[in-house]
C-alpha cells in the first residue's frame, strides 16, 4: 500500500514535469499543422477525400506520439541521472523498480493525454468533412494507444543503461523492426529452408510485434474487426511492456548511480 | 551615438539577410530554367517498387497509398497544365489531338479471363457490331473536359499505370485510383488494356463493388466500341449489392440498344426478385411495363432518353 | 543491548572500472566508520578523495564492491534503511517545471507522510530556508543558492534522525554559512546525527564533533576534535636568540620549524624528545626562552599533518 502510493507519487510528479515542458506543446502544434496539411492534401485527391484524411490523420497522429515517447522516453531516466534530480528521490525509502514503474505510469499518461488530445482533433475534423465516425475508428485508435505504450517502455529500458543517442538508435531500431514484424513472419513462412531461419525465429519472438497494433487500414475502410483482433493485442502488449519494464528495472537495480 | 550604431548594424544585417535571400530566389529562378520542362516533370514520374514503398510506409501502407495517389494527380493535373500552357503559347504540341479520332476497334482478340464473369449460365451470343445508337457527346461532360483534349501520350501514360499499380497495391481497399486513374488512363494516354486492367484488379480486391466493372464497361463501349463487353460489365456492375437504380437503368437500355430486349426483360426480372430495395423494384416494375410491351420501333423511339440516362449517370459521379 | 550506530561501515570498498581500458579506479578502500548516535561527524578530504562515493555507498546510489553499510542497524541495500534519513545531494539540481513546495510535498510523499503533516512541515522547511515567499514558483528560475537551501528543506521533510550533507557549505554565501551552522546545530540540539562531507576545514572546525580525515579512498585519521587536534601537536616555543647562533641551522639541525610573527622569533618543537635538545640550548645561554606551551593546531594544520605522514 505504502509502495503504491509511492509509486503514484513519482507518476503524478513525472507527468507534472513532462506536461509542463513546453516542447510537448510545441508537439502538439505541430499535429495540429500536420492534421491541417492532411485536410489541405485530401482535398487533392480527385475522389474520396474523407477517406485520405482518415488514414493520414490516424498515421500522423500515432507517428507523433511516438516521437513524443521516444524522444522524451529515452531522457527519462538517463536525463534524472545525468542532472542529478534522481539523487534526492532515490535517497528516499524508495525501492528503484518503484521508480521506474512511477516513471513508466505518469510519463505514459502525459503522451496519452497528448495522444487523446490529438484523436480528438482528427475527430473534429473528420466529423467536419463528412466523415461518419464508426466503432471502427475508436479501435484503431485504441490499439495504437499500446504501439506508444510498447515504445514508452522501450525507450524506458534504453534510457535507464544507455545515452539517449543509443537509446534511440536501439528504439528505432525495435520499432522499425515491430512494424515489420508481419514481414519477418511471413518471410520465414515462405523461406522454411532459409540458412537465417533460426536467427529470424529468435528476432521475430523478440521484437515487438507492432503490427498487432495497427488496425489502422481496416478502420478506414471500415472492415470487420472481430474482437479478438482487439483483446488478445492488448493482453499482448500489457505483457510485452511488464517484461520490458521488469528487464528495466533489473537494469536499473544494479546500476550506480553516477 | 550607442544607439545610431545599434540601428546601423540591425539595418546592415538586415540588408544582408533580405540579400543574400534576393540571391537565392535568383538562383532558384535560374536552376529551373535550365532543367528542361520534361525532366521537372520525369521527377513525378520517378517511383521506387512497390516493395519499397511498403518499407518505408512502416506497416501503414494506406498512408502511403495515399500520398502516392496525390502524386498521380498531380501528374495527371501536371500534364494537362503543361499541354495546355503550350497550346496558349500556340507551340505545336507533338502529344496535342482529339482523343475519339484515335479510338481503335482492336478489341475482339482481347483474352478476358475474368474470375467473376465464368458464370456460364449467362447468354453469351455475338452481336452485330453495328448498333450506333447513343446520341450523346460525353466530351461536353465536366469531368472529361480537359482531359480529353490534352492527352498524354502513351509513353507518359505508362508510368501514370505503373504509380496506380502501386497505389491499388498498397491499399487495394482505395476505390478512387482504380476508376479515376483508370479513366485518366484511358482519356489521356490511350492505354485501354491497361485501365481495364487495372479495373479488373480492383473488381478482384473488391468484389462487391459496382464502380469497377461499370467504368471498365465504359471505357469498352466508348473507346473500344466493344458493346457486347460493356453490356456484360455495366450488368455485372448493376448487380453489386450497392449499385445505383441508374446503372440498372443503364444496363437494360444497353440490352435493348443491342437489340436485346429478352435479354433486358430477363435480367431486370433477375434484379426485381434479388433486390431488396423497394424503390428499385417500383422503377423495374416502370421499366418492364415498357419493355414488355412494344415492338422494336420502341427501341428507336427510346434513343434520346438513353443518351439523357447516360448523361445525367455521368452527372452522377 | 545498546542500540546501533548511526552508520557503520565494515572494510566498505568500492571500486570503479573507467573508459574502454576498463581501469580500475579505487574510490573507497576498506573503510571502516562508525558514527554514534547524537554526534556531528566531519568527513573531510581533498576533491575525489572518496567522500562523495562514500554517501553514495551509504544511500545505495552505489553498490558496494565489497564490505557492507549499515545505518541504525539496517543494511544500507535496504530502502528501509532510509527511512529516517535526510540527504542534501552536493549541487543539487531538482526538477525544472516543479515549484519548491510541489517538491518538498513530493518527497514527504516518498516518504508516507500525511497530506496534512506534509503540508504543515513544507510551510515550516520553506520558512526555515527563506524560501516561504518563492515556494510557488518553477525551479528553473531558481539560483544555486537557492537550490541549495530547498535541498535542505526537503532533506528535513521526514524529520530525519539521521542527515547526509554533501558539502553542505559549498554554494552558500557567508550569511548562508552562518545560517547553515546554526541549522545544523539545531539539529543536534533535537538529538539528530549529523554525517557531513566538506573541504572547507574552518567550518568543519567549528561545528564537528567528531572527524574523518580520508585520502585516496583511505581513512587516515577518525576522531574526536579535541584528539585530532592535540595528537602530537609539539611545543610552542618564543625566544630571543644572543650573540650569532645561526637559528635556522639549529632548526635544520633538530626538526624544528621557526616562525617569525610580530617582529618576535617563534619556534615548533615538535615532540617531547625534541624539546630534551632545546633545554640543553637554553641552559648553554644561546637562546632565552620567553615561553614554552603545548601548541594549539588548527583542524587544517591537522588535516595537512596527516596527509603529510601518509604520504612519508
Amino acid at each position: 500500500m505504502a509502495g503504491l502510493n509511492r509509486i503514484w507519487a513519482v507518476a503524478q510528479t513525472t507527468f507534472r514535469e513532462t506536461i509542463r515542458n513546453k516542447i510537448l506543446l510545441h508537439m502538439v502544434g505541430f499535429a495540429v499543422a500536420m492534421l491541417g496539411l492532411a485536410w489541405v492534401v485530401s482535398n487533392w485527391s480527385i475522389g474520396e477525400p474523407d477517406k485520405i484524411i482518415t488514414d493520414l490523420g490516424l498515421t500522423i497522429t500515432v507517428l507523433i506520439g511516438v516521437l513524443i515517447a521516444l524522444f522524451a522516453g529515452i531522457v527519462l531516466v538517463y536525463g534524472e541521472v545525468e542532472r542529478g534530480t534522481i539523487l534526492p528521490i532515490l535517497a528516499k525509502p524508495l525501492p528503484r523498480w518503484e521508480f521506474v514503474l512511477g516513471k513508466f505510469i505518469g510519463f505514459s499518461g502525459a503522451v496519452l493525454l497528448v495522444y487523446v488530445g490529438m484523436n480528438l482533433i482528427l475527430i473534429l475534423l473528420l466529423a467536419a468533412v463528412g466523415r461518419p465516425i464508426t466503432p471502427h475508428l475508436w479501435q484503431a485508435m485504441y490499439l495504437s494507444i499500446w504501439e506508444i505504450e510498447l515504445v514508452v517502455a522501450l525507450a524506458l529500458l534504453f534510457s535507464s543503461f544507455s545515452n539517449p543517442s543509443l537509446s534511440a538508435l536501439y528504439t528505432i531500431m525495435l520499432y522499425v523492426a515491430g512494424r515489420f514484424s508481419f514481414d519477418i513472419k511471413l518471410f520465414i513462412d515462405s523461406n522454411p529452408l532459409a540458412p537465417s531461419r533460426p536467427i529470424l525465429e529468435v528476432v521475430y519472438g523478440v521484437i515487438p510485434h507492432l503490427s498487432y497494433f495497427n488496425l489502422r487500414q481496416a478502420a478506414v475502410h471500415t472492415l470487420d474487426i472481430p474482437w479478438e483482433r482487439v483483446v488478445w493485442p492488448t493482453v499482448y502488449g500489457v505483457l510485452y511492456c511488464g517484461v520490458v519494464l521488469i528487464i528495466a528495472a533489473l537494469a536499473f537495480r544494479s546500476r550506480d548511480l553516477a | 551615438m550607442t544607439l545610431w550604431r545599434k540601428y546601423t548594424s540591425i539595418v546592415l544585417w538586415g540588408g544582408l539577410v533580405a540579400a543574400s535571400f534576393w540571391v537565392l530566389l535568383l538562383l532558384q529562378h535560374r536552376v529551373e530554367a535550365i532543367q528542361e520542362e520534361r525532366a521537372a516533370q520525369s521527377e513525378l514520374l520517378y517511383v521506387p517498387d512497390w516493395r519499397v514503398l511498403h518499407g518505408l510506409a512502416l506497416g501503414d501502407d494506406a498512408t502511403a497509398a495515399d500520398l502516392l495517389w496525390i502524386r498521380s494527380v498531380f501528374y495527371i493535373s501536371a500534364q494537362r497544365f503543361h499541354d495546355a500552357y503550350h497550346e496558349y503559347l500556340g507551340v505545336p504540341h507533338h502529344h496535342h489531338g482529339h482523343h475519339h479520332e484515335k479510338v481503335h476497334h482492336h478489341n475482339h482478340k482481347l483474352d478476358h479471363k475474368d474470375i467473376h464473369r465464368t458464370d456460364s449460365k449467362r447468354p453469351v451470343e455475338q452481336i452485330p457490331d453495328s448498333v450506333d445508337f447513343l446520341e450523346l457527346d460525353f466530351r461536353k461532360h465536366p469531368l472529361l473536359q480537359g482531359s480529353l483534349y490534352w492527352n498524354i501520350g502513351s509513353e507518359d501514360g505508362r508510368y501514370l499505370y505503373r504509380m496506380l499499380d502501386i497505389v491499388t497495391r498498397l491499399d487495394p481497399h482505395f476505390i478512387t485510383p482504380y476508376v479515376q486513374g483508370a479513366m485518366n488512363l484511358a482519356l489521356m494516354a490511350g492505354r485501354y488494356e491497361e485501365a481495364l486492367d487495372l479495373l479488373e484488379k480492383g473488381t478482384v480486391e473488391q468484389p462487391d463493388r459496382w464502380e469497377m466493372p461499370y467504368y471498365r464497361g465504359f471505357i469498352r463501349l466508348f473507346f473500344q466500341n466493344n458493346k457486347v463487353g460493356a453490356v456484360e460489365d455495366i450488368q455485372d456492375a448493376a448487380l453489386k449489392p450497392d449499385a445505383p437504380i441508374i446503372v440498372v437503368q443503364l444496363a437494360a437500355a444497353l440490352q435493348i440498344g443491342i437489340g436485346r430486349r429478352d435479354l433486358a426483360v430477363r435480367y431486370l426480372r433477375t434484379i426485381y426478385e434479388i433486390t431488396e430495395d423497394e424503390k428499385l423494384k417500383t422503377k423495374i416494375r416502370d421499366m418492364l411495363r415498357v419493355y414488355g410491351g412494344g415492338p422494336k420501333a420502341g427501341t428507336t423511339a427510346r434513343k434520346p432518353q438513353v443518351g439523357k440516362m447516360l448523361d445525367s449517370l455521368l452527372v452522377e459521379q | 543491548m545498546s542500540s546501533p550506530p548511526a552508520i557503520q561501515t565494515e572494510r566498505l570498498t568500492k571500486h570503479y572500472r573507467l573508459g574502454v581500458t576498463r581501469r580500475k579506479i579505487e574510490a573507497v578502500v576498506d573503510l571502516d566508520l562508525e558514527v554514534g548516535e547524537g554526534e556531528i561527524f566531519a568527513f573531510i578530504g581533498l576533491n575525489g578523495a572518496g567522500k562523495t562515493t562514500t554517501l553514495k555507498l551509504l544511500l545505495d546510489h552505489a553498490r558496494p564492491t565489497r564490505g557492507s553499510a549499515a545505518i541504525f542497524g539496517v543494511n544500507c541495500r535496504d530502502p528501509r534503511a532510509r527511512a529516517r534519513v535526510g540527504y542534501l545531494p552536493d549541487l543539487p539540481h531538482f526538477y525544472r517545471f516543479l515549484t519548491a513546495r510541489e517538491l518538498i510535498d513530493y518527497c514527504g510523499r516518498l516518504f508516507g507522510m500525511k497530506r496534512s503533516d506534509r503540508k504543515e512541515r513544507s510551510r515550516r522547511l520553506l520558512g526555515l530556508v527563506g524560501l516561504s515567499d518563492r515556494a510557488d514558483e518553477p525551479l528553473k528560475g531558481f539560483s544555486r543558492g537557492m537550490l541549495q537551501r530547498l535541498g535542505l528543506a526537503q532533506a528535513l521533510i521526514n524529520d530525519p534522525v539521521l542527515v547526509l550533507l554533501d558539502e553542505p557549505l559549498g554554494g552558500l554565501d557567508p550569511i548562508g554559512r552562518v545560517e547553515l551552522r546554526e541549522v545544523i546545530s539545531g539539529l543536534k540540539r533535537e538529538g539528530c546525527t549529523v554525517f557531513f562531507s566538506s573541504h572547507i576545514l574552518d567550518d568543519a572546525q567549528r561545528i564537528a564533533d567528531r572527524v574523518g580525515i580520508i585520502h585516496r579512498g583511505r581513512l587516515l585519521a577518525c576522531g574526536s576534535l579535541e584528539d585530532l587536534l592535540l595528537k602530537n601537536p609539539g611545543w610552542d616555543v618564543e625566544l630571543e636568540v644572543s650573540g650569532d647562533l645561526d637559528l635556522e641551522a639549529v632548526c635544520r639541525r633538530y626538526g624544528w620549524r621557526q616562525e617569525l610573527s610580530d617582529g618576535r622569533c617563534h619556534i615548533v618543537i615538535p615532540d617531547d624528545e625534541s624539546l630534551k635538545e632545546f633545554y640543553a640550548l637554553a641552559a648553554s645561554g644561546q637562546v632565552r626562552p620567553q615561553s614554552i606551551g603545548r601548541r594549539q593546531v588548527n583542524l587544517e594544520e591537522a588535516f595537512i599533518a596527516e596527509l603529510d605522514r601518509w604520504q612519508g
